[in-house]
């Protein structure tokens, strides 16, 4: 029988810690979310109900969602399951990969970034840091947690999918991992026309989804953009599905 | 192929990405791509790729992190070119 692989052991007390206290902070998060912003996703049952049926299979999981607002990961966490499946299967609770000058850049925020069950990288930064965190997130994936990424690599500075950015993180870590299976969720709140911080209070969003298990003939650097590519494909025409006049 | 001549064509392929003024001025062997020259690494994939078709080799994701100045791209290059 083959023996699924473990977390790995910088991140496992990361996870202990974040799965005992989960019970405080993933209610509340969902409250502050639902209530206090009011911010509401209609047509995520569908959704919800493929992410369960994926949880289900157990194949590793990388969830590509677009990117337009700093807490998009919150919100597609939110569309994928309730806050009490979350709980019971923690490892659907997708891990995230902040950029740090954002969600690290103080004591505080590193802690909290820390219990979410993220792991900050720096956009840009030194390919070997890079690549140890990717790294981790491939781990994560075989081991059976959800990973997120922005395939993007940033928020939209068009407020659409941008197609032919060219990032290929998603890629190197898709073909890194035998199997991996790429939920490409599409969220976009009915008055968001560009990026921003936060999307506005009382804001209703919209949802599309398609699962991938992207495939690439091509070798080394060339194999990880063609896979992001058709990550990045995939978003847009799911853009276009929803948004058909954009 | 000299070592050389593979640090001469890496230095081609690689001059158009510069964008940072005064860049052009610090190529050396010893410059480092990313903290010396400006090139960001969603760019440095772009120079990988055209270094891939210039010379007909193919980079691997762990090569990629390893790259740090220009020396390093030359090694790199060499070692493939046997």
């Amino acid at each position: 029988m083959q023996r699924t692989p473990s977390i790995p052991p910088a991140l496992r007390d990361q996870r202990i810690v974040a799965r005992l206290t989960a019970p405080l902070w993933l209610p509340a998060l969902a409250v502050f979310m639902r209530f206090g912003m009011g911010w509401r996703i209609d047509g995520a049952s569908a959704l919800r109900e493929r992410f369960r049926a994926l949880r289900g299979a157990g194949a590793p999981l990388l969830v590509c969602p677009n990117h337009l607002t700093m807490v998009d990961s919150a919100l597609v966490a939110s569309a994928l399951a309730p806050a009490r499946f979350y709980l019971r299967d923690f490892a659907a609770l997708p891990w995230n990969l902040p950029e740090r000058r954002h969600f690290a850049a103080r004591w505080w925020s590193r802690a909290l970034v820390w219990l979410l069950k993220c792991v900050p990288i720096e956009r840009g930064g030194s390919r070997a840091e890079i690549g140890d965190v990717l790294a981790k997130a491939g781990a994560l994936l075989a081991a059976g947690e959800v990973v997120l990424v922005f395939p993007e690599g940033r928020r939209s500075r068009s407020g659409r999918i941008e197609v032919d950015a060219n990032t290929w993180g998603v890629g190197r870590l898709v073909g890194a991992v035998p199997g991996c299976h790429v939920l490409c969720v599409y969220l976009r709140g009915r008055s968001q026309t560009a990026y921003g911080a936060l999307p506005r209070r009382g804001e209703r969003f919209r949802v599309a989804f398609e699962l991938l298990e992207p495939k690439s003939d091509a070798a080394g650097v060339r194999r990880a953009l063609d896979l992001s590519r058709q990550v990045l494909a995939s978003l847009a025409a799911l853009e276009a599905r929803l948004e058909p006049s954009a | 192929m000299q070592r050389s001549e593979v640090y001469e064509k890496v230095v081609k392929v690689l001059t158009p990405h510069l964008d940072e003024p005064g860049a052009a001025e610090k190529i050396a062997p010893g410059a480092h791509i990313i903290d010396d020259l400006g090139v960001n690494s969603a760019r440095l994939i772009d120079v990988v790729i055209e270094l891939e078709d210039a010379f007909g080799v193919a980079v691997g994701d762990d090569e990629l992190d390893a790259i740090a100045t220009i020396d390093d791209v030359v090694s790199l290059v060499a070692a493939k070119l046997g």
